[in-house]
C-alpha cells in the first residue's frame, strides 16, 4: 500500500506537484490519468523513489519512503518507466536483473532467483521467447519483457507508467488482464494511462491529476458525472451500455 | 554461455596468442624461436636476446596494455554515458590525458613515474567536463559528441601551447601526437601497468552493475542502484586506464570505438562480464596487429602506431556514423 500525504515536489526547480493526498490500495488497480503536464508521472516517480520530495510525505507498506535505503524501497516497489532501453541482451537476461536488489557481492543468482524470474516470463507468457534478442522482439513483446523483469523484482507495490502507449489493443488488453492479476494476488498497482477508456474500463480506483492536484479520486463510476473530465480534459463523457464516450464540448 | 560468446572466446584468445608470438619475432630483425631456445641455454645475452628483451617484448606488452586499456574504457565510457559513438578519442579523453602528460614532463622534469598519475588527472578532468556539459543541456548522442570534439580541440591547444613553451618536453616520447611505442621501455611502462591493472579489476567487479546502468537511469534507480556513485567510479576506471595508455603510447585514437563495437557484433552480446574480457583480449590484440603493421608495410621505415590504428578506425567511425544515422537525429 502506498499512502501519499501533503506531497509537493518537482524537479529542476520548478514545483509540479501540490499538496497531494491519496492512497493506493493493496488488491487495487489504481489508474492515474489526466491532461499532459498535470503531474501523473512525476506522482508515479515520487512514489518510486526516484524523484525527492519537498513536503510531505510517502508511505510505503506503512514506512516512510525516505526510511527506505536504495534496495530496500526496491524490494518493495516495483517501477516501469515510459521508455525502456533496447540493450543486445535476451529476454532471460533481462528479466533476470529484475533480481538485482536481492544480490549481494559477488553478483551470482541463487536457485531461488532462476525459479522466480522464470516464473515472471510464464506470467507474463514469453516463456518461448525466453532465448531471444531483445531487439529482434515486436514494441508489444519488447514492453512484455521489461514488465516480467519488474514482477521478477517481487515487490508488493507495482508502478507502470504508461505501459500501453503504442501498444496494438491486444497487448493493452494482455497488460490490463495481467494487472488484474497482480492486484488478484493482494498487490498495489497503480498505472498511469493515457487512455481513459482503458483506465474506465479496468480500474477499480481512478485518480485525475490536473494541474498538479488531485481533483478526482474514487470508483470509475462516480468520474462520470463528477464534472472532472470536462474541468480536466475538455470533453464531455457519455456512458452508452456501459461503455464510456467522449463528445466535443460547445 | 552460448555457442557465439564461446567462440567469440576462442577467436580472441588465439588472436591474441598467435599476435603476440607475431609481434616477438616479426620486424627489421627477424627472430627465429628455434635460435632463441638454444640461446637460453648458452651463457650471456645473445643478440637475438637482447633484442627480445629490451626492443620486442616491452613493445608487444606495451601494445597489448594500451589496446586492452583503451578498448575497455571505451566500453565503459559508452556504456555509462549510453551512447554507442562515445569514446576516449571522441570525447576528449585522450586529449585530456595527453595535455596533462605533456605538462607534467615540462613542469616536472624527470619525475617519469609521475607521468600515469597525471594523464589519470586529465583524462578525469576531460571526461568530467564533457558529461556534466552534457547532462546540463540535454545529453543527446549528438551533443556529446560535439561536446566531446570541443573539449578534445581545448586539450589539444592546450598541448601545443606547452609542447611550443617547452620545446624540450617530448624529447624522450617520440611521436607522442601521433601514438608510439617505439623505443618503449620496461622502465616507462612500470607505473602505467599498475594504473591499468586497478583499472580492470574496478571495471570487472563491477560489469554486472554496468548492465544495470545500461537499462537507463530511471530502471537502474528502481532497482536500488546507486546510479550517480556508480557513473562516477566508472567514469574514474574508464579514465584511469586511458590516462594509463596515453601515459606511455601517446594519443592512440579510436581503439575504444573500434574493439567495444566489434566485441558486441561478434559476441552478439551487450553483457559486460563478456563485453569486458573480451574488449582486454581483441583490444590487446587490435594494436599488437596495428602496431606489426606500422613497423614492417614501410620498413625500415616505421609508421607511428597511431596513424596505422587512424587508418583503421576512422573508416569504421564513419561506418557508424552512417548506420546509427536515424538515432542521432532522432535523439
Amino acid at each position: 500500500m502506498i499512502s501519499v500525504k501533503n506531497l509537493r515536489a518537482g524537479y529542476g526547480g520548478r514545483q509540479i506537484l501540490n499538496n497531494v493526498t491519496v492512497d493506493f490500495n493493496d488488491g487495487e488497480i489504481t489508474s492515474i490519468i489526466g491532461p499532459n503536464g498535470s503531474g501523473k508521472s512525476t506522482l508515479l516517480q515520487c512514489c518510486a523513489g526516484l524523484l525527492g520530495i519537498s513536503n510531505g510525505e510517502i508511505l510505503i507498506d506503512g514506512k516512510g519512503i525516505t526510511e527506505y535505503k536504495g534496495k530496500a524501497l526496491a524490494q518493495s516497489v516495483s517501477y516501469l518507466p515510459q521508455n525502456n532501453s533496447v540493450s543486445a541482451i535476451t529476454v532471460r537476461a533481462l528479466v533476470m536483473h529484475g533480481r538485482f536488489p536481492y544480490l549481494g557481492y559477488p553478483r551470482r543468482y541463487s536457485r531461488e532467483d532462476i525459479e522466480i524470474a522464470e516464473n515472471a516470463l510464464e506470467t507474463v507468457g514469453i516463456l518461448d521467447i525466453a532465448d531471444k534478442q531483445l531487439s529482434e522482439l515486436s514494441g508489444g513483446q519488447q514492453k512484455k519483457a521489461h514488465i516480467a523483469m519488474r514482477l521478477a523484482q517481487n515487490t508488493n507495490n507495482v508502478l507502470f507508467d504508461e505501459p500501453t502507449t503504442f501498444l496494438d489493443i491486444k497487448y493493452k488488453l494482455e497488460l490490463m488482464k495481467l494487472a488484474k492479476r497482480l492486484s488478484g494476488e493482494g498487490k498495489t498497482v497503480v498505472a498511469v494511462l493515457h487512455d481513459i477508456e482503458l483506465a474506465f474500463a479496468n480500474s477499480d480506483k481512478i485518480v485525475v491529476v490536473n494541474n498538479g492536484e488531485v481533483a478526482f479520486c474514487g470508483f470509475p463510476s462516480e468520474l462520470v458525472n463528477s464534472g472532472v473530465i470536462e474541468s480536466a480534459f475538455g470533453v464531455e463523457p457519455i456512458m452508452s451500455e456501459g461503455k464510456l464516450f467522449f463528445k466535443p464540448m460547445n | 554461455m552460448n555457442r557465439r560468446i564461446k567462440r567469440a572466446f576462442i577467436v580472441a584468445a588465439l588472436l591474441v596468442i598467435i599476435s603476440a608470438a607475431a609481434g616477438i619475432f616479426i620486424g627489421a630483425v627477424g627472430i627465429s624461436p628455434i635460435t632463441l631456445l638454444k640461446d637460453f641455454f648458452e651463457s650471456g645475452l645473445s643478440k637475438s636476446e637482447r633484442i627480445l628483451l629490451y626492443v620486442r617484448l616491452p613493445r608487444v606488452l606495451g601494445t597489448m596494455l594500451c589496446g586492452a586499456a583503451l578498448a575497455v574504457s571505451g566500453a565503459v565510457i559508452q556504456s555509462v554515458l549510453g551512447n554507442p559513438i562515445a569514446a576516449p578519442n571522441i570525447i576528449g579523453v585522450n586529449a585530456g590525458a595527453g595535455f596533462f602528460t605533456v605538462l607534467c614532463l615540462a613542469l616536472l622534469p624527470g619525475k617519469l613515474e609521475l607521468v600515469p598519475a597525471a594523464a589519470f588527472l586529465g583524462a578525469l578532468a576531460a571526461v568530467l567536463t564533457v558529461s556534466s556539459i552534457a547532462r546540463k543541456i540535454g545529453a543527446s548522442k549528438m551533443t556529446l559528441v560535439l561536446s566531446g570534439v570541443a573539449v578534445s580541440a581545448l586539450m589539444s591547444a592546450a598541448q601545443d601551447t606547452v609542447t611550443t613553451l617547452f620545446p624540450d618536453v617530448l624529447a624522450g616520447f617520440t611521436a607522442f601526437k601521433s601514438g608510439s611505442v617505439s623505443g618503449l621501455t620496461l622502465a616507462k611502462l612500470f607505473p602505467a601497468w599498475i594504473y591499468i591493472l586497478i583499472g580492470l579489476t574496478i571495471v570487472i567487479m563491477l560489469a554486472h552493475d554496468m548492465d544495470i546502468l545500461a537499462l537507463g537511469d530511471k530502471t537502474a534507480k528502481s532497482l536500488g542502484l546507486n546510479v550517480t556513485v556508480l557513473q562516477l567510479v566508472l567514469l574514474g576506471a574508464a579514465a584511469m586506464l586511458a590516462g594509463a595508455a596515453v601515459s606511455f603510447a601517446g594519443i592512440v585514437g579510436f581503439v575504444g570505438l573500434v574493439v567495444p563495437h566489434i566485441v558486441r557484433k561478434i559476441s552478439g552480446t551487450s553483457e559486460n562480464r563478456v563485453v569486458i574480457p573480451l574488449c582486454v583480449m581483441f583490444g590487446s590484440a587490435f594494436v599488437n596487429i596495428c602496431d606489426i603493421i606500422s613497423r614492417t608495410i614501410f620498413s625500415p621505415y616505421e609508421l607511428p602506431l597511431g596513424i596505422c590504428v587512424s587508418y583503421i578506425g576512422a573508416p569504421f567511425f564513419i561506418y557508424l556514423l552512417i548506420k546509427k544515422r536515424g538515432s542521432v537525429h532522432r535523439d
